[in-house]
């Protein structure tokens, strides 16, 4: 399933015995995942501008090359991105538009997130290596590859009774 | 996005709350199979 565990926390700056440090507080979970309604949102709010099934032909293509297992790709979930492919990915995708999709999954697996797309940024502190995976594994569900058994049979048949009546 | 919407829910008759909130992939393979189902009842041997 395509449902990302999306990890939240505050960064608060606190005098702690006269020195200055970083403390996590409010840790939260949230779902993510796409949805018609997250892209429609995303697009309304202007957080992306492009299309991801652009990004999704890139990603398969980068994966591909780098010696990724395409089975896996094709059914939905790429689970170990290739070292060169982050390199190779990161030129090609800002941080930016992965963090707003990310936030968009957010708002897809909850309609009524309670964050706005600030609010999540002073609670998203993923590193890029992770962002790309959520990314890619969010992305992942815009086409269907994997083997639909149920469609693929109702294609048996139309063909079957096609080439029966030449 | 508002012809998906029309192709999907006007013209194929997915559910709104589907489209709109069912994770893409379950959508589009939904979509996936009702185009498969209309194809096959719209074959003149099946009828």
């Amino acid at each position: 399933m395509l449902i990302q565990t999306i990890k939240l926390h505050e960064i608060l700056i606190e005098e702690i015995n006269g020195v200055y440090e970083a403390t996590e507080k409010n840790h939260e979970v949230c779902p993510a995942m796409l949805t018609n309604y997250a892209i429609e949102q995303g697009h309304r709010q202007g957080l992306i501008k492009s299309s991801l099934v652009s990004d999704l032909f890139a990603l398969y293509g980068s994966y591909k090359d780098h010696g990724g297992n395409m089975a896996q790709a094709e059914s939905g979930a790429i689970r170990d991105i290739p070292e060169g492919m982050v390199s190779e990915m990161g030129s090609l995708l800002d941080e930016t538009k992965m963090t707003a999709v990310i936030y968009m999954g957010c708002i897809g697996a909850n309609k009524a997130f309670k964050y706005s797309y600030d609010e999540f940024l002073e609670r998203y502190h993923a590193d890029v290596s992770e962002k790309m995976q959520t990314y890619v594994n969010l992305i992942s569900g815009l086409s269907v590859n994997d083997k639909n058994a149920f469609a693929a049979e109702f294609r048996n048949k139309t063909q079957d009774s096609k080439s029966k009546k030449k | 996005m508002i012809d998906k919407y029309s192709y999907y829910v006007l013209f194929l008759g997915l559910g709104e709350e589907f489209f709109w909130h069912a994770p893409l992939i379950e959508v589009e393979k939904a979509v996936d199979n009702k185009v498969a189902m209309d194809s096959w009842s719209a074959n003149p041997k099946t009828r």
